[in-house]
């Protein structure tokens, strides 16, 4: 396995968490509509996600509980699905980031206390 | 909104189908991420040409979308294997379902709403379900709200999906409504179909409200599953439909409530069930029910209605149509009435509800005046006129119907010929009692001959009616002759009334104009319309042609007072002695005046005469001690500014405190202004008692404002107290005459007639004209008619026989065969004996003295020759 390979499979297994995180942040200003939220996430670099993918997750969240949806009548086509996040969803997402900044902090206090011995 | 094509849609499912197993498995719901997926598709192709999205669009976006676990082969165009199995959605419906629900659901109460919209089956025996088009469109919304639950159910992704929740619940709450009216008869419908396989039609609310609640569930179930949009809540939109029909069943229901109250209970309740049927009934409601009650034991509004208010006898329901509308029932078009197969039950075109009877009643489509003529005869030196009204019936209808119309005489005039052409020919009338040839009249109806009758119906107002018209464009001729006096006003002018339609039960014919020729003895000055004519012999005429003849039109012609003669007589040729007849023109000033009570009619026809009521008692002599009173539904004494009007109201309990406060002291008078009265009163009695026991007690002098029956006036015309103010020159100076005679400007003049004992005849009298002796006669028959001696009324009848004058006492028939009047104990009069526009041969004789006289006179003075005292 060369070391391209082996960073790819490492990323694999970083975003599937990585996501989920995205898709709550995302929803952290107020409601978005589904198909703009997964226009933009999809177009993230780094993220490499597929549109496809996201739909998936989204359902997952919704029947987790942490994010709600509303249908809302559109008259240039079918009734647009909007997403937000639900309080639950808000106290997941709050404990997410806590975990992310602490695990980074840990992850380069690890790196520093290196350097320094 | 582009549409899918089916390769679109095929290739789409198949997608989907190939990514639910994973998606179960990552824990997501499969049909939800299919919905986005959805979405994403049409978001994406919407900025795209064309109107369809095509499946080669639908592979492309969704090969971006995601790596599928296996790759997508490419879709060949239009081919129907290309597509995979198709997902089973149980919480939608099958074909099983879409045909039991298409059939009991939108086809049975479609059928159901058709049927009866066209054959009125159900109206005619339970109940009517359809009385508005608002009630159809209630109905038609069941089948529609099934059809478009089911459509949506089939294609959820479809616009209209809220418009679905709530229609369907609507449609529940008419379903329901329909259920509970239907309810008494529902379990016989049951029996029906299952003995008979009939009845199939009573149980669609049934069978729609069953379909809907089906579908709802099934319409919930896909809210569900598929993320949909909530569906507007059954406990809003449910009641709203129950709701709507019993908005709409409010007035019949209220009309029912009040007509309960109307003629049930005391006169309180009478009079709040006349306001809640003026306030919240429907007319249409109360005039079906004028001609036909509704089954009262159909369903159970009409049974709890029945419980609480006994049904009234037509009759009274009659009376409440008109006590609220102010017309009577059969003024108005009568309403479609249909049988249990549909066809009308009765129309006015195939039914005349008043054929041979004593009231005009509603008009007749396709009978109409076709020609009339009006031909008249002066006679000044005798004080009297003669005229003839001759009318030409045509009925274009399909079937034979009668001709009525109540004819306003002249003041004082009364009919003295009646003539009828059959086959052509000129038949005269009988005279006989009232009864008599009524009675006669009648057989004769019965046995679809040719007869006519005139008979009486009030002061100075006849009936007259006519059958057969014949159909398909048939016509009828008959001839009245009536006998007026000429009567000086105090301003010095003579008015020549002409007779007029009060009320009628034909139309007039386009452009139809009365063509009028009167001729006589003095000079006549007419209307614009009429061209004066000067005659030889010292004769005068005026003719042309009138509108027609209507109470409201003032009187078109009139001669000066002075060319009446104040005394005049006539032998009773017909009588074994042969007296004469003298009639002197006597000043007639109405007792001095101390006390006036105005009683004015609250009915709504007096809306339009406000305005002039109100002048006029602006105008009530000063000095006299006046009350207003204002018959409306209860006595009522306002202000003139506050006089208000509605319905139809009984004007006798008015007439009757206006009376007695009248009679509390001496000098007390009673004016009564309305419109027209077509019902009879239950206090009649109570207030012709008073003017019976004390004929010299307050005179009640009455005047009609506008066209109609007058059935208090025909009641109570023979009481002596009671003068008919007669209508000839428009209200405003018809009672100013007599506001101004109370008042002491100016004394009316009235003819007094006398029969000479002896023989004898008063010196300054001059010869005249037989009409004198029926103008007496008219006198002396409504004098013997007010009289309780005993044989006086038949003495009343055999004079009216005598003189053949139509009064309160007698009438006049033509008959077509002598048969007929053998059987009737009729006897037609002679020609020779009835009078005629031809000047009589005496009359002719006096002007042609008169001619020779003058035309020596000139002689005379041309020679030089002077009167002795001539200076």
């Amino acid at each position: 396995m060369d070391t391209t390979e082996y960073h790819l499979n490492w990323a694999v297994q970083l975003r599937r968490g990585w996501l989920e995180l995205c898709v709550l942040n995302a929803l952290q200003g107020g409601e978005r509509y589904g198909y703009d939220l997964v226009r933009a996430l999809a177009a993230l670099p780094g993220l490499d996600v597929t549109e496809g993918t996201l739909y998936p997750l989204l359902s997952r969240l919704r029947l987790t509980g942490l994010v709600a949806t509303r249908l809302e009548e559109s008259s240039a086509g079918p009734a647009r699905k909007y997403y937000a996040l639900t309080p639950q969803g808000r106290r997941e997402l709050a404990r997410m980031n806590e975990h992310v900044e602490t695990m980074v902090a840990q992850s380069r206090r690890l790196s520093g206390s290196k350097e320094r011995t | 909104m582009k549409n899918w094509s089916p390769a679109a849609q095929r290739c789409f499912e198949d997608y989907c189908e190939r990514r639910r197993a994973a998606l179960l498995a990552s824990g997501a719901d499969p049909d939800e991420v299919f919905a986005n997926w959805r979405s994403h598709v049409t978001e994406e192709t919407a900025p795209r040409p064309g109107d369809t999205v095509t499946a080669e669009e639908v592979f492309e976006i969704l090969t971006k979308l995601d790596v599928p676990t296996e790759p997508l082969a490419a879709p060949p165009p239009a081919t129907p294997g290309w597509v995979a199995q198709r997902e089973k959605k149980p919480y939608r419906i099958n074909i099983a379902g879409l045909i039991i629900v298409g059939l009991f659901g939108v086809f049975l109460p479609a059928l159901t709403l058709v049927v009866e919209a066209l054959t009125g089956m159900c109206a005619s025996i339970v109940f009517d379900p359809l009385p508005t088009w608002l009630h159809i469109v209630c109905i038609g919304l069941v089948p529609a709200s099934i059809f478009l639950t089911l459509r949506t159910l089939r294609s959820p992704e479809r616009p209209l999906w809220r418009t679905t929740g709530w229609v369907s619940g609507l449609a529940m709450g008419i379903s329901l409504f329909y259920i509970f009216m239907f309810s008494i008869i529902t379990p016989f419908a049951f029996i029906g179909i299952l003995f008979m396989g009939l009845g199939l039609l009573p149980l669609s609310p049934l069978c729609a409200l069953i379909c809907s609640v089906f579908l709802r569930v099934r319409l919930a179930g896909v809210a569900r599953k598929e993320t949909r949009p909530r569906l507007a809540p059954l406990w809003l939109t449910m009641p709203l439909g129950l709701g709507l029909l019993l908005v709409l069943a409010a007035p019949e229901v209220m009309t029912q409530v009040g007509l309960g109250m109307a003629t049930n209970g005391d006169r309180e309740a009478r009079i709040r069930g006349l306001t809640l049927l003026r306030s919240y009934g429907s007319e249409s409601e109360l005039l079906r029910e004028s001609y036909i009650r509704r089954n009262t034991e159909a369903n159970p509004l009409d049974l709890l209605l029945k419980h609480c208010y006994p049904p009234a006898p037509l009759e009274k329901v009659r009376d409440v149509y008109y006590r609220v509308t102010g017309q009577p029932f059969n003024a108005v078009r009568p309403p479609t009435l249909r049988n249990q197969r549909g066809g009308l039950l009765f129309d006015v075109n195939d039914w005349d509800f008043d054929q041979a009877g004593d009231r005009v009643a509603a008009k007749l489509r396709g009978l109409t005046l076709e020609q009339a003529r009006l031909d008249g005869k002066v006679e000044a030196r005798s004080g009297a006129a003669y005229q003839e009204w001759t009318l030409v019936f045509r009925n274009t209808a399909q079937r034979e119907c009668e001709a009525r119309a109540q004819i306003l005489l002249p003041p004082g005039g009364v009919v003295s010929r009646l003539t009828l052409w059959i086959n052509g020919e000129e038949r005269e009338a009988a005279f006989g009692g009232s009864s008599e040839v009524r009675a006669a009249y009648q057989k004769v109806v019965a046995r679809r001959r040719d007869p006519v009758l005139v008979s009486y119906a009030g002061p100075d107002r006849v009936l007259m009616q006519c059958y057969p018209v014949p159909a398909q464009g048939g016509t009828m001729k008959v001839r009245l002759g009536i006998t007026q006096p000429l009567t000086p006003q105090s301003d010095g002018r003579c008015p020549l009334a002409l007779p007029r339609f009060l009320e009628t039960n034909f139309g007039l014919a386009e452009g139809l104009k009365h063509a009028v020729w009167i001729e006589g003895d003095a000079e006549l000055t007419a209307d614009a319309a009429l061209k004066q004519e000067a005659l030889e012999g010292g004769r005068f005429g005026a003719r042309g042609e009138l509108p027609a003849l209507s109470v409201e039109e003032p009187c078109a012609l009139q001669l000066a007072g002075s060319a009446v003669p104040t005394a005049v007589w006539h032998s009773d040729e017909r009588a074994p002695d042969k007296p004469a007849i003298v009639q002197r023109l006597v000043p007639a000033p109405p007792p001095a005046l101390k006390r006036l009570a105005v009683v004015v009619d609250g009915s709504k026809s007096m809306k339009n005469h406000a305005a002039a009521i109100r002048a006029l008692l602006a105008r009530l002599p000063p000095g006299v001690a006046t009350q207003l009173l204002l018959a409306s539904d209860r006595v009522e004494t306002p202000e003139p500014q506050a006089l208000h009007f509605a319905g139809g109201c009984d004007n006798v309990p008015a007439l009757i405190r206006a009376w007695d406060w009248a009679a509390e002291q001496p000098g007390g008078a009673v004016l009564w202004l309305h419109a027209l009265q077509p019902l009879e009163s239950e206090e009649t009695e109570a207030l012709l008692q008073r003017w019976q026991r004390r004929p010299n007690g307050p005179g009640v002098f009455a005047y009609q404002l506008g066209t109609g029956a007058d059935r208090i006036g025909e009641k109570l015309g023979t009481a002596e107290i009671f003068h008919a103010l007669p209508a000839v020159r428009g209200a405003e100076q018809d009672l100013g005459a007599l506001l101004d005679a109370w008042a002491g400007r100016g004394t009316p003049l009235a003819w007094e007639r006398t029969r000479m004992e002896n023989n004898a005849t008063p010196a300054e009298a001059i010869p005249g004209s037989s009409q004198i002796v029926r103008l007496w006669a008219a006198d002396e028959i409504k004098r013997l008619s007010r009289s309780r001696a005993q044989g006086d009324r038949a003495r009343a009848v055999a004079l009216a026989k005598t003189w053949q004058l139509v009064t309160v006492v007698s009438g006049a028939v033509v008959l077509e065969t002598a048969e007929q009047y053998r059987a009737a104990n009729l006897q037609a009069v002679d020609p020779a004996t009835t009078p005629d526009i031809v000047p009589e041969p005496g009359t002719l004789l006096l002007a042609l003295f008169g001619a020779l006289l003058l035309l020596f006179w000139r002689s005379l003075v041309r020679h030089g020759w002077r009167l002795p005292f001539a200076r």
